[in-house]
């Protein structure tokens, strides 16, 4: 059920320190300015997150195939069932 | 025993003639009054305690004493109505008073897990209920506080973690919603199906358990499908606008070298980042205290290693692989999913049980059939203290299984001098026993599975080729920018 927390807590970790690195940069790096510190924390942040993205992504599909076939077996038990009901309707 | 027995009895007679809202009262009412004896299952069989619990492990008691009884005695109806009883139960229909302590519960946990529990007579770990509630109000709130913060101060750093974290927070609360709703489904599920189709119980209960997979997988899909998507558009959305923010930066120092398009504060992104770290911190440490520090597991626990139970692979194993190593761990984990999703299609050793394909015929010919890591030099004996990555297999048959046992026999696997210990560390020889089999036999399964190894290393191999690759380009791409 919960693949999706293994992943939290590790790229949580990862955007704040990032984060504070830029803020700490940003604040005393007299060569780096404010602005970009910032973008580039927000770059490096966001490349976490869509890394991190990845096996959810994984995740879905396999649940999506898995649901996708548990629908084609109900699919067939069901028209197998109206098969039986009929021809016994018809014997 | 004998009291408890005739309780659940008279309950279950009463619930196919009565009322059932009578009978929840009637039976958790008997179930507190007569303070019963419990079942609790050990490595010798099944023996018996007295319950001196308090109210709230009372209930989860008499769940597991009638799970326990319906599995033993093979009873589906009995344990579909033991769970509908406690269900109810849990739900607050009976005791009123049960919303309040529940309430009171959650919050001496948060205020202090390790004493408070005690005091109170509460279960030392925290409930999976307890644990989502907590992440998702302090994720939620702390998302607003920060969102805020990142409008305040201009940062795009903080903005695009604070949609991150909105997004974290949203996904705990919908798994919250499914932990609750996960009992109702598995009680509710199939009975007029039953009825309208005449099914055998294996039937039914085969159904039961695939309406309920339905159910579950429909809401681990949608939700996680909106929360994704969402966070990919938002995500390059800000990548997008950080990178040209980067770019004119660079243009504008070369035109103006005094030029600055914004100025973020600075303070508010270090103090919002580092409470940020704090509030993490926090659920790391109930997390831990419900031995998920790492999260729960990464890997479907229902996966198929031969043995035709759903303990899945070795726990302790998985834990040790999820631990997080920073951004080498997080790309890991990525393309071990991809990884393991691709050895699951195939059949491979993470394969759904209903997804077995040639493996269920090996663990039928060669009985139950367990996957450890064991030393490669596995041509003779077997140390199991020096542990590395080869994999080769470990045979083990249930004793109550009977059909193993023959399966054996037939296939040829009897006592030999010339034989193999595959595994000398069996914890409960009343449960599990060692096989001896034919050398040959063992180097046809060893050749196999080597074969299987070199596969995911290849798998692997290349895995690891795309990052590597995609992490210079990125670099590239950033040293251009700058």
């Amino acid at each position: 059920m919960i693949h999706v927390f293994s992943h939290v807590h590790k790229s949580f970790q990862l955007r704040s320190i990032s984060i504070v690195i830029a803020a700490l940069v940003g604040k005393y790096v007299k060569d780096i300015s404010a602005e970009v510190a910032d973008a580039s924390a927000a770059v490096f942040v966001s490349s976490i997150i869509l890394i991190a993205l990845l096996p959810l992504l994984s995740g879905l599909i396999r649940n999506s195939k898995e649901l996708w076939t548990i629908r084609r077996e109900e699919i067939s038990e069901r028209s197998l069932a109206e098969l039986q009901r009929s021809e016994g309707t018809l014997t | 025993m004998k009291e408890s027995e005739d309780s659940f009895n008279d309950s279950r007679q009463f619930v196919n003639t009565e009322s059932t809202a009578q009978f929840y009262n009637q039976a958790y009412e008997d179930f507190d009054k007569e303070n019963v004896v419990y079942v609790n299952e050990d490595d010798r069989g099944i023996c018996y305690s007295r319950d001196t619990s308090s109210p709230e492990q009372h209930s989860s008691r008499f769940r597991f004493f009638g799970d326990k009884r319906a599995r033993s005695n093979n009873d589906a109806e009995f344990g579909s109505q033991v769970n509908v009883t406690t269900l109810e139960l849990d739900l607050g229909l009976s005791h009123e008073a049960r919303g309040f302590r529940k309430w009171c519960r959650f919050f001496t946990n948060a205020l202090c897990p390790c004493c408070w529990r005690d005091h109170y007579g509460l279960e030392d770990k925290p409930s999976n209920e307890e644990l989502l509630t907590l992440a998702f109000v302090s994720f939620l709130t702390f998302t607003i506080c920060q969102t805020v913060a990142g409008i305040i101060a201009d940062s795009s750093a903080l903005l695009v973690d604070s949609t991150a974290m909105a997004i974290d927070s949203f996904t705990y609360g919908f798994n919250l919603i499914a932990e609750r709703m996960k009992n109702r489904i598995e009680s509710h599920l199939g009975y007029n199906e039953q009825q309208s189709y005449n099914l055998t119980t294996e039937e039914f209960e085969r159904r039961r358990e695939r309406s309920k997979r339905k159910l579950t997988l429909i809401l681990e899909i949608v939700p996680p499908v909106v929360s994704v998507l969402t966070l990919a558009v938002i995500t390059s959305i800000i990548l997008k606008e950080s990178i040209d923010t980067l770019e004119a930066d660079v243009k504008d120092e070369e035109d103006d070298p005094d030029h600055l398009q914004s100025n973020p504060n600075m303070n508010v992104m270090f103090v919002f980042s580092s409470l940020n770290l704090l509030v993490d911190l926090v659920n790391v440490l109930f997390f831990a205290k419900s031995d998920h520090v790492f999260g729960y597991q990464a890997i479907d626990t229902t996966v198929n290693t031969g043995r035709n139970d759903d303990k899945g692979i070795d726990q302790s194993n998985t834990t040790e692989q999820s631990k997080p190593h920073g951004i080498k761990g997080l790309i890991k984990d990525a393309y071990k999913s991809i990884y393991i999703e691709k050895t699951r299609n195939n059949g491979g050793a993470y394969a759904l049980a209903s997804q077995r394909r040639e493996s269920e015929d090996e663990a039928e010919h060669y009985g139950d059939m367990e996957f450890q890591n064991v030393p490669s030099s596995t041509n003779n004996k077997t140390n199991m203290d020096s542990l590395d990555e080869h994999r080769v297999s470990k045979f083990t048959i249930d004793d109550d299984d009977d059909d193993n046992v023959d399966d054996n026999e037939q296939s040829g696997i009897h006592a030999s001098d010339e034989h193999m210990y595959l595994d000398e560390s069996i914890s409960n020889p009343n449960i599990f026993i060692e096989d001896e089999i034919h050398d040959e036999e063992i180097d046809r399964m060893i050749a196999e599975l080597e074969q299987r190894k070199v596969r995911a290393n290849l798998n692997m191999c290349s895995a690891y080729t795309h990052v590597l690759a995609d992490t210079v380009s990125l670099s590239f791409h950033f040293l251009s920018i700058f």
